[in-house]
């Protein structure tokens, strides 16, 4: 039996469930450095001119494709793997993924190096965007078998890790480029070479660290109900099965329609604040205003998912949908007001329910479809991401595109944009209210569902 | 039941491992927050 089996990763009775976290927490602190890729986007157009674009230089657009190739495949990953990860654990997952991610980053150092724009679309995008999707979920199921108590709080913890990880990303990223940086080249491929080595490291010790539990483990004192109540089961569905519900459909619109929502916020961050208060905010105050949306976006994820393990998955979703309806049309109403301050008050709590709503996802998946391909399920639907990744950001930029070209200005740029995130979410309030228990044909032990 | 070694081992792991993810954490979270003071100027 090899190292990497999963019956090699079962805990002895007396392990601290305390002890998986800090794997989890490792690979989405490492992986979530794809939020922070843009550092390089800059320094990648000068790799000939290395002080200026030289021509022969790669362009802006060009360059864009690498993170929404990385975006688009770990979609793609998680969802198509998502049973294999479930079939063999966390170890074997998170040590492929580091083998992906960490490889993909140094097969990019020589797409840098070698002046070659297809190897960095292949490393980073492709190969490295494979290691994203599959670390996303490693660690899902396992959290929620660890902490049957409190599904929310152990997911929400690792999933903060992906949005911590964008502080970590972006922060080495410039000290790497800083300390390389040459007369000839801005240091690019040696960084990438650095943080390959750096990522696969962390990534490899979350492995080696990641058990789970045996079969009959329990919670020391928890008591698993014996019947199913409200939504949640005690039952299991496949993951072949959960995708043949209406309910994981209407999770998913749920999923994406306040991604996009929060995307569009957070992709256009800076440009807005400047042009919604001009004169009153400088690019620097901007770049703090990013930073802010950053910190409690990473926030979010645990406290919002760590209170739905008490007020309930659909109550916390009508909040995050709700009020954050309420406070996108409130949006352009700072804008006419001119507060600047109630504008950041707004969209740091926007935000917040940005990251709740992915962190709290899971433990949604979990009540409705039971533990035992909970990250497999996940990972489906993690599409939801992929698509919102696209949407979001073209609404935004499209519909300001317009309306500059009919003459709007300031407030006017981005007020009707945020009516419509507004009646995204209001759709997938109404998609989540209409979320029921599943239909006990789809459970397990009727493993066919009747048409 | 664990022996006093085993504790104590478990222990140690507790500390290390939540040191080696939270030392970067703590360190990427404090360099965003410096970029704060800029937004309130």
């Amino acid at each position: 039996m090899g190292f990497f089996e999963r019956q090699q990763t079962v805990a002895g009775p007396d392990y601290n469930r305390w002890l998986f976290p800090p794997a989890a927490l490792a690979v989405h602190l490492s992986i979530g450095q794809v939020y922070a890729f843009s550092v390089f986007k800059l320094p990648l157009t000068k790799i000939i001119g290395v002080t200026k674009s030289a021509p022969g230089d790669w362009s802006q657009p060009s360059l864009a494709w690498i993170f929404s190739l990385a975006i688009f495949f770990l979609g793609l990953s998680a969802a198509v793997f998502g049973r294999w990860v479930e079939r063999v654990g966390p170890r074997k997952t998170m040590f492929t993924a580091a083998l992906c991610f960490g490889g993909g980053f140094i097969i990019s150092a020589f797409g840098v190096w070698w002046h070659q724009l297809w190897i960095i679309y292949l490393g980073y995008g492709v190969i490295g965007g494979c290691g994203l999707g599959l670390g996303y979920i490693s660690p899902v199921s396992t959290l929620v078998k660890w902490f049957p108590d409190r599904p929310g709080m152990a997911t929400g913890m690792a999933i903060m890790g992906f949005g911590g990880g964008a502080f970590i990303g972006s922060n080495l990223s410039l000290l790497l480029m800083e300390h390389f940086k040459a007369p000839t080249s801005p240091g690019v491929g040696e960084s990438f070479l650095a943080m390959g080595i750096t990522y696969f490291c962390s990534m490899v010790f979350g492995s080696l660290i990641a058990r789970v539990p045996a079969d009959d483990w329990k919670p020391a004192g928890y008591t698993p109900p014996a019947h199913s109540h409200g939504l949640v089961t005690t039952e299991n569905v496949t993951v072949d099965c959960a995708w043949r519900t209406p309910q994981f459909w209407l999770l998913w619109v749920v999923l994406c329609f306040n991604v996009t929502a929060g995307i569009g916020i957070l992709e256009q961050a800076s440009p807005m604040i400047q042009e919604m208060f001009p004169g009153k905010i400088t690019a620097a105050a901007a770049g703090g205003f990013v930073a802010l949306l950053s910190l409690f976006n990473m926030a979010g994820r645990f406290v919002w998912a760590s209170t739905s393990d008490f007020t309930g998955r659909k109550f916390i979703y009508v909040v995050y949908l709700l009020l954050g309806a309420v406070l996108y049309c409130l949006i352009p109403t700072t804008g006419h007001m001119g507060s600047a301050l109630f504008f950041v008050a707004v969209c740091v709590v926007i935000l917040s329910m940005y990251g709740g709503g992915f962190s709290t996802i899971p433990a949604y998946l979990k009540d409705l479809f039971g533990t035992m391909q909970v990250g497999a399920i996940h990972g489906r639907l993690l599409t939801a991401w992929s698509v919102a990744g696209v949407l979001g950001p073209v609404l935004v930029n499209y519909i300001r595109e317009y309306l500059k070209g009919r003459g709007a200005s300031g407030v006017g740029l981005y007020a009707p944009t945020m009516y419509l995130m507004a009646g995204l979410l209001v759709i997938g309030l109404i998609c989540n209210l209409s979320v029921r228990p599943v239909n006990e044909r789809y459970y397990f032990h009727r493993q066919n569902p009747k048409p | 039941m664990a022996t006093p070694i085993q504790c104590a081992g478990n222990w140690c792991k507790f500390v290390i491992y939540w040191l080696i993810v939270g030392i970067p954490l703590a360190w990427g979270i404090w360099t965003t927050l410096m970029k704060l003071p800029a937004l309130f100027k």
